[in-house]
């Protein structure tokens, strides 16, 4: 198994080649903004590294959300290019999931991404396993949700009231090495009908069916 | 030698764009998924649902261009793509798709500025001859581009506020006209008159330069006036009005380039070249001052993939290729490239 790993749906941007047991290679860049210029260069100098070739990979697996929506999509569409062009597998792992995974920990762990008015996209696990399901939530309502003392992960400050505890700095951005394992018996997606899950309307189509359904 | 086979993507707005292309000259195919559906509900275009159709349709779109074609990737020579400008999550969706295919068969890639995509079109259709002028109207671009040679531009002339198209939607859309405005525009035109006489707006008088929201104001204006004076405006009339004005400019600013640039030809480009006034009105006055026009197919004025492989053969050849970290540039510069 030779599994190619991308993460590109926060600021973060991760990369990571693994043999589906251990991580083999791994490079994420914690402060990249600019994933479109820099994303293609670190998967080839990876892959030299590795000595491998792009025809000797079987699997893609990439983070697909939610996150930011300009660097799902350049995540999605190489990862779903390369599946399809190279006839391999295409394999999707929640970005939340990735994130509450990337602690290491377990019990609860809570992954939240701001989405800006006081809002987040979150998400509760327990042992690795989803609680309830993953949502465009107001911070307030989903940290209301939270059993005491669970572990946070994310760009949201939930220390407040000193209920939770907040993920070390060393574990507290999703990691392609960690996804490359997530995804890496997973079961597979189409590649041409594969898209990002946003978790949230595009704002002007959110507002055309609002205006639907007054009228 | 073979002739370099160029597999080309081009999503810049609102079309996904795929084909493969023979030494710049022969389309094999030209696959384009246009959303134009998707965005009538919101009466134009919006980036955001735009680069989500993108990312739904990019590789169907590239399989369908290869199958039709009936060449493998393997066979390409280069993957080119629009590199700007446009709405840049929207390219980024083509450049992405672009990058992949040209990592994973270590392709050479090759970034195409949109408009000379556009100015390309042509040569799908006949041999281009140097010096040449070529007219762009788009819902984007209004420009007037000078072309000594091959793959060298040069903007002689551009709009100072709207593009053509623009202000064609903007009309439509005083107008009630559904989305997009312009070929309805055109339509209404057909059967209307000149009563209105809008000004033509020409700016100094040595400038190839346009300006279009005078005239949108003007007509604007005539519709808010009638409605005031509870008299009804004849639509035809009003588009035949509004088309004279923009189209007396277009050409006369275009003519005079062309003679000005000793140009051996004149070609027509972009999504307005699709534009029946305009296009009749370019052919009586190129006829008469004895200049050769080149216009595209209908079907290769609006945006399409054939004419970003059509253009990119020139620098394939030149050996000026990207890197993979290619950007979007949605400002791109077409002198420079
Ligand atoms: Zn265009």
């Amino acid at each position: 198994m030779k599994i190619l790993a991308i993460d590109t749906s926060t600021k973060r941007l991760s990369v990571a080649l693994s043999d589906g047991e251990n991580i083999l290679a791994e490079s994420s860049q914690l402060t990249s903004l600019n994933h479109a210029t820099k994303l293609m260069p670190l998967i080839e100098r990876m892959m030299q590294e590795m000595k491998w070739k792009a025809g000797d990979l079987t699997r893609i697996v990439i983070a697909d959300g939610p996150g930011s929506y300009t660097g799902l999509r350049i995540g999605a569409t190489t990862a779903k290019t390369l599946a399809y062009t190279l006839d391999i597998e295409l394999a999707a792992v929640s970005t939340l999931e990735l994130m509450a995974a990337s602690t290491g920990q377990s019990g609860f762990v809570a992954a939240l991404q701001d989405a800006r008015r006081g809002t987040a996209f979150a998400a509760l696990y327990e042992d690795g396993k989803l609680i309830g399901q993953e949502r465009h939530v107001t911070v307030s309502e989903f940290a209301a949700s939270l059993p005491d003392g669970t572990l946070i992960t994310g760009d949201v400050d939930l220390s407040e009231g000193n209920r939770f505890k907040k993920a070390p700095a060393a574990f507290d951005y999703p990691r392609a090495g960690v996804l490359a394992l997530l995804g890496a018996e997973r079961e597979t997606v189409a590649p041409h009908a594969f898209e990002p899950r946003y978790l949230r309307l595009a704002e002007a189509e959110a507002k055309w069916l609002e205006a639907q359904n007054e009228s | 030698m073979t002739q370099p086979l160029i597999l080309a993507i081009e999503s810049s707005c609102d079309e996904t764009a795929a084909s493969v292309v023979r030494g710049g000259v022969d389309i094999l195919s030209n696959v384009v998924s246009s959303q134009i559906e998707s965005h009538k509900r919101f009466g134009g275009v919006v980036p955001e649902v735009a680069s989500r159709h993108h990312v739904e349709r990019v590789t169907y779109v590239i399989e369908e261009a290869l199958s039709t074609a009936d060449v493998t990737i393997e066979e390409v020579d280069a993957i080119a793509v629009t590199e700007g400008p446009g709405l840049v999550g929207a390219l980024l969706v083509g450049i992405s798709a672009a990058k992949a295919l040209a990592f994973a068969h270590g392709k050479p890639l090759i970034g195409v500025h949109h408009i000379a995509g556009h100015i390309y079109a042509n040569r799908l259709v006949g041999e281009l001859e140097f010096p040449l002028v070529c007219l762009i109207a788009s819902g984007g671009h209004t420009e007037l581009i000078y072309m000594p040679e091959d793959g060298v531009y040069e903007v002689i002339g551009e709009t100072r506020d709207d593009a053509a198209g623009e202000a064609y939607d903007k009309v439509a859309r005083t107008l009630k006209l559904p989305y997009p405005g312009g070929p309805q525009i055109d339509r209404l035109a057909q059967s209307g008159k000149d009563t209105f006489r809008f000004p033509r707006i020409w700016l100094e008088k040595d400038s190839y330069d346009f300006s279009f929201s005078g005239l949108k104001s003007s007509v604007i204006n005539a519709v808010h006036n009638a409605e005031q004076r509870g008299e009804k405006i004849v639509p035809e009339d009003l588009a035949a009005s509004f088309q004279a004005s923009v189209v007396e400019v277009l050409v006369g600013k275009a003519i005079r380039a062309a003679k000005d640039k000793g140009a051996k030809q004149l070609l027509l480009a972009g999504g307005v070249a699709a534009n029946k006034g305009l296009r009749g009105a370019l052919e009586a006055a190129c006829k008469q001052e004895g200049i050769p026009l080149l216009t595209p197919p209908l079907a290769l004025c609006g945006d399409n993939a054939a004419m970003i492989g059509a253009a990119a053969i020139h620098p394939y050849l030149a050996g000026r290729t990207s890197t993979l970290a290619m950007n979007a540039e949605p400002g791109l510069d077409l002198e420079s490239k």
